[in-house]
């Protein structure tokens, strides 16, 4: 990855940039960018797979190689063509507005509109659904041109939410979910780890890919709090009163569990859980993506 | 260490309110947002309630902070802490060497006194200096902490002939102390001579003296007696007489009165002698008024007691036998009659103790034969026949004509005058004079000259005796002359003043006309320790007949001290004089200093307990004591000032108001 691409995805400087689509245009053609200028580049964007010739095909996409070797024709099939259909859960509950100064609830805008941009890039239909304690806003997945504006826009005025229901979230996109896809839950996975498993296994079972991106800040992970503090629980207003030795050693503790709880659930559903940073560049992430979608086309 | 306001430290108790903070406080701890509660644990109160590291660290430095404080405002003395670790101050020991330190045993016990504080100073750490103060303060070497060096500078200790004032010696020794950097104490050894005292008393006090222990070394049955003397011969040569006064004073155990006989010697033949009780704190007075002279060559005669005292060297006098030719004084009025009562005042008071010859005259008529000092009344102007004598070397004073009575002026002129200034410093004895007991109801005005010297005037600034500048042109005054000349506002006529009818004016007459036919330089009298300005070829023999000044000291004007009593003889160009150094008066006063005001002297050093600082500055204590101090030490504020700022800044830094520990449970 170059540089320019690197810093392209760096959230600080994300966030002097304008519009979302602007975001997302800067993180995904900064990442094809660098993809394709890498010397370790063997990643193609263009070719997914072969399928036997039909009468009418354009003879250009004919491997005559393949033919030769096996007397049989195939045509390459390239991954726009495949479309996909990707749905975008987009988690804009209160919890995720912590963080300074860039907070997860930016990232995950960011990571989302990144996500969009280059699902159509990619002629996959897009999909957005947008949630907190409740489904905010659904955009079914369609390949329309307007889908990805469409999804920028309401990516834009997803503000912060109340509470946090993810679990009943997916359970209500999960039964409105008929065509078999690629599922994209963005969030900071504040539910009971179970709960959130059984949540996500019906779409499993459907047949849908399951990518997980856990945006985190990194205050999350390792709280600098150096004194006794209260803190407050930015959806439920609870206060606590915590000592610093809890938050440097209980606390961590408790929160590594925890994520390891959720790794074993999205290995056992057959997720892919990706933890984003808010204070790391994005390409990570992104590349995590592709090569999900890589694996996981149809 | 030395604490100047120790009651400072009362803030000390003040440590009990950080604890309480640090031990008790409950304050809220600042509120976060967090994500999520979910993986969160209140913490508990600790059973223990133990303190975090950095609390006790804050808590140390809250309690340092009140601690600089409290000793800020406490003054502590961190000067010899500064000056050098270990130094332990410096020991000032000073010696009386009076003249009433050669009474009795006094000298010695200075000595065993003195030599007992420079062992205790030296034992103690103390780094001692040995002074003495008599006509003036000397050290007698330098500071030291070598004892052999201390003790050999108190070998240097002489007791001299001069007087000692308490004051400067004290002022003097304040200077000294300025020199040093470590608490300064003073030992002083001294009979505590209430003679000694200063006329202002503040002059006592040495403000960076850190204590003052004065060591009394008179005994409580001391008696002294001492002489004083004058003689005359009479016209033939072959008589004299003598005017004796004898001072007695004691201490409080001595005897009250004592007799004792008194001897008029020459060359150790006894030619007069009288028995005489002397009374304490009394003087008495006697006259030998017809002294048969051994020869016409005898010039001085040696007055004593058979029986000395402890003090020697006042109980021998020699007296110088003037001569009672009469001086011819010429009373002339500038107007037949004019001052009639005045002449006869003047003459009177001239010629009632012998010596002077008043004849009457006028400026019409021509001066006496030999005479040298002319008396003019009824005028302020010289005549012309009084010029030409004064011109030629004599001598004039000019008595003013009648003055306006005083009511006579504007309403705001008071109608009776007092004297208000007199020149001390003139050569006539004007100081010695009862000025204060005479009142003035006329006054004649003086104008003066810029060069006019005001020797006597009233409290509103009225001159009343002038010496006038003998060389000014344009007053009707030669241009030159060797004479003297004096002004008088006094009518002299016993209405215009009491002065006439004072006994002192028999004084002042005969000091105006002994100062006319005087040496120009020197008086007839000094008191022992004087330093006099001699002319230029003046010579001066010593007691024993030694000259005093070399040759070419001789050619020019040079200063000169007279430490011995006794007499001397000056070799002028008029002639021979006697000049009689004599004991100071007041040191034959050996009246003890009462113990009560020798103990607060003390109690004022104490009580102000000084660091000894260079500068010190005088800011008022709880006690009041203007001297206390020594604040104004840059060094140490400089020091107390940069330990506090560091002190604030730490604790600002650290300071936690969080002050609530829980612990998990």
């Amino acid at each position: 990855m170059t540089a320019t691409a690197t810093r392209l995805l760096d959230p600080n400087v994300l966030a002097r940039l304008g519009t979302l689509e602007l975001v997302a245009r800067t993180v995904v053609d900064g990442l094809i960018t660098g993809l394709h200028r890498s010397p370790h580049f063997g990643f193609s964007q263009e070719f997914a797979e072969y399928r036997a010739y039909n009468e009418g095909d354009d003879l250009r996409f004919v491997d005559w190689n393949v033919y030769a070797r096996t007397d049989r024709t195939y045509v390459k099939r390239f991954r726009g063509e495949t479309n996909t259909a990707v749905m975008l859960l987009f988690d804009c509950s209160a919890s995720m507005n912590f963080g300074e100064p860039v907070s997860k609830l930016d990232v995950a805008r960011w990571l989302a509109a990144s996500l969009a941009y280059l699902v159509r890039r990619q002629h996959d239909a897009l999909g957005l659904a947008v949630f907190d304690e409740t489904i905010r806003a659904v955009q079914p997945p369609s390949a329309r041109p307007d889908s990805l504006i469409r999804t920028l826009v309401e990516l834009e005025r997803s503000e912060q939410g109340s509470g946090t229901d993810i679990v009943g979230a997916i359970d209500v996109l999960a039964r409105q979910l008929r065509r078999r896809g690629l599922v994209l839950l963005v969030s900071d996975l504040y539910a009971d780890v179970e709960a959130l498993a059984r949540a996500l296994e019906p779409l499993a079972h459907a047949g849908h890919e399951l990518a997980v991106f856990h945006v985190l800040d990194r205050q999350e992970l390792e709280p600098d709090v150096d004194t006794v503090s209260r803190l407050r629980d930015i959806e439920t207003d609870e206060t606590v009163i915590v000592d610093p030795r809890f938050l440097a050693d209980g606390y961590r503790r408790r929160f590594e569990e925890h994520l390891e709880a959720l790794q074993r659930a999205c290995r056992r559903l057959g997720a892919d859980y990706i933890r984003v940073l808010s204070d790391e560049p994005l390409d990570r992430a992104l590349l995590d993506y592709l090569n999900f979608r890589a694996r996981r086309s149809p | 260490m030395n604490l100047l306001a120790p009651w400072f430290l009362v803030g000390l108790a003040g440590f009990a309110l950080p604890w309480m903070l640090h031990r008790f406080s409950r304050t809220v701890p600042p509120e976060r947002p967090f994500p999520s509660a979910r993986f969160l644990e209140a913490a508990t109160p600790p059973v223990s309630r133990r303190r975090r590291l950095r609390y006790r660290a804050l808590l140390s430095l809250r309690w340092l902070l009140l601690l600089l404080l409290c000793l800020l405002f406490a003054q502590p003395t961190w000067q010899s802490w500064l000056a050098g670790a270990g130094e332990a101050g410096v020991r000032f020991v000073a010696l009386d060497a009076s003249l009433s330190m050669r009474h009795d045993e006094r000298e010695v016990r200075a000595r065993a006194a003195a030599g007992a504080a420079i062992d205790e100073a030296l034992a103690a750490g103390e780094t001692v200096q040995v002074f003495e103060g008599g006509a003036a303060v000397r050290s007698l070497g330098p500071a030291t902490r070598d004892p052999n060096a201390a003790h050999a500078a108190l070998a240097g200790y002489r007791p001299g002939y001069a007087r000692l004032d308490y004051g400067r010696l004290m002022q003097r020794l304040d200077v000294l102390a300025g020199e040093f950097e470590g608490p300064v104490r003073v030992t002083f050894v001294t009979d505590a001579q209430a003679s000694a005292m200063p006329s202002r008393l503040g002059a006592l006090i040495a403000t960076r003296a850190a204590s003052l222990d004065i060591v009394d070394v008179a005994s409580a049955d001391d008696w002294n007696h001492s002489l004083r003397a004058e003689g005359t011969r009479h016209a033939d040569g072959t008589r004299a007489a003598v005017r004796v006064a004898i001072d007695a004073s004691a201490a409080a155990e001595a005897p009250g009165s004592v007799r004792r006989e008194l001897l008029i010697r020459h060359d150790g033949e006894i030619l007069a002698r009288r028995e005489v009780e002397l009374t304490r704190g009394g003087t008495r007075r006697m006259v030998f008024d017809d002294i048969a002279l051994p020869d016409r060559t005898v010039t001085a005669l040696e007055i004593a007691f058979a029986d000395t005292d402890s003090l020697v060297a006042d109980d021998v006098v020699m007296v110088p036998l003037r001569s009672t030719r009469a001086e011819p004084v010429w009373l002339l009025e500038a107007r037949a009659g004019v001052a009639r009562d005045a002449t006869v005042f003047v003459e009177t008071a001239l010629e009632s103790g012998g010596g002077f010859a008043a004849e009457r005259g006028t400026v019409a008529s021509a001066p006496p034969d030999d005479a040298s000092v002319a008396i003019v009344f009824g005028t302020g102007e010289l005549p012309p026949v009084v010029g030409r004598m004064v011109t030629n070397g004599g001598h004039a004073l000019l008595v003013a004509g009648d003055g306006a009575a005083n009511d006579e002026r504007d309403g705001v002129e008071p109608a009776v005058r007092r004297i208000g200034r007199i020149d001390a410093t003139h050569a006539l004895p004007l100081a010695e004079l009862r000025w204060s007991e005479l009142r003035w109801y006329e006054l004649a005005d003086l104008p003066l000259d810029d060069d006019d010297r005001v020797l006597v005037a009233t409290e509103d600034g009225r001159p009343v005796l002038v010496e006038v500048d003998a060389d000014v042109s344009g007053s009707g005054m030669p241009a030159s002359g060797a004479g003297r000349v004096l002004r008088l506002a006094d009518p002299l006529d016993g209405r215009a003043s009491d002065l006439p009818l004072h006994p002192d004016f028999v004084t002042l007459m005969r000091a105006i006309v002994d100062w006319f036919l005087g040496s120009k330089a020197l008086p007839e009298r000094l008191d022992a320790g004087a330093r006099v300005r001699l002319p230029v070829n003046v010579e001066v023999l010593d007691t024993a007949g030694d000259a005093m000044r070399s040759l070419a000291e001789r050619g020019e004007a040079g200063e000169i001290a007279f430490d011995t009593p006794g007499l001397y003889t000056l070799e002028t160009p008029r002639g021979q004089e006697r000049l009689v150094v004599r004991i100071p008066a007041a040191e034959s006063r050996i009246d003890p200093l009462p113990a009560a005001e020798v103990g607060a002297w003390e109690a004022r050093h104490t009580a102000a307990e000084p660091t000894g600082a260079r500068t010190p500055q005088a800011r008022g204590t709880p006690t009041g004591v203007e001297t206390a101090t020594v604040l104004g030490d840059t060094a140490y504020w400089l020091w107390a000032f940069a330990l506090l700022l560091a002190a604030s800044l730490l604790e600002l830094a650290y300071a936690n108001r969080r002050l609530d520990v829980r612990r998990d449970a």
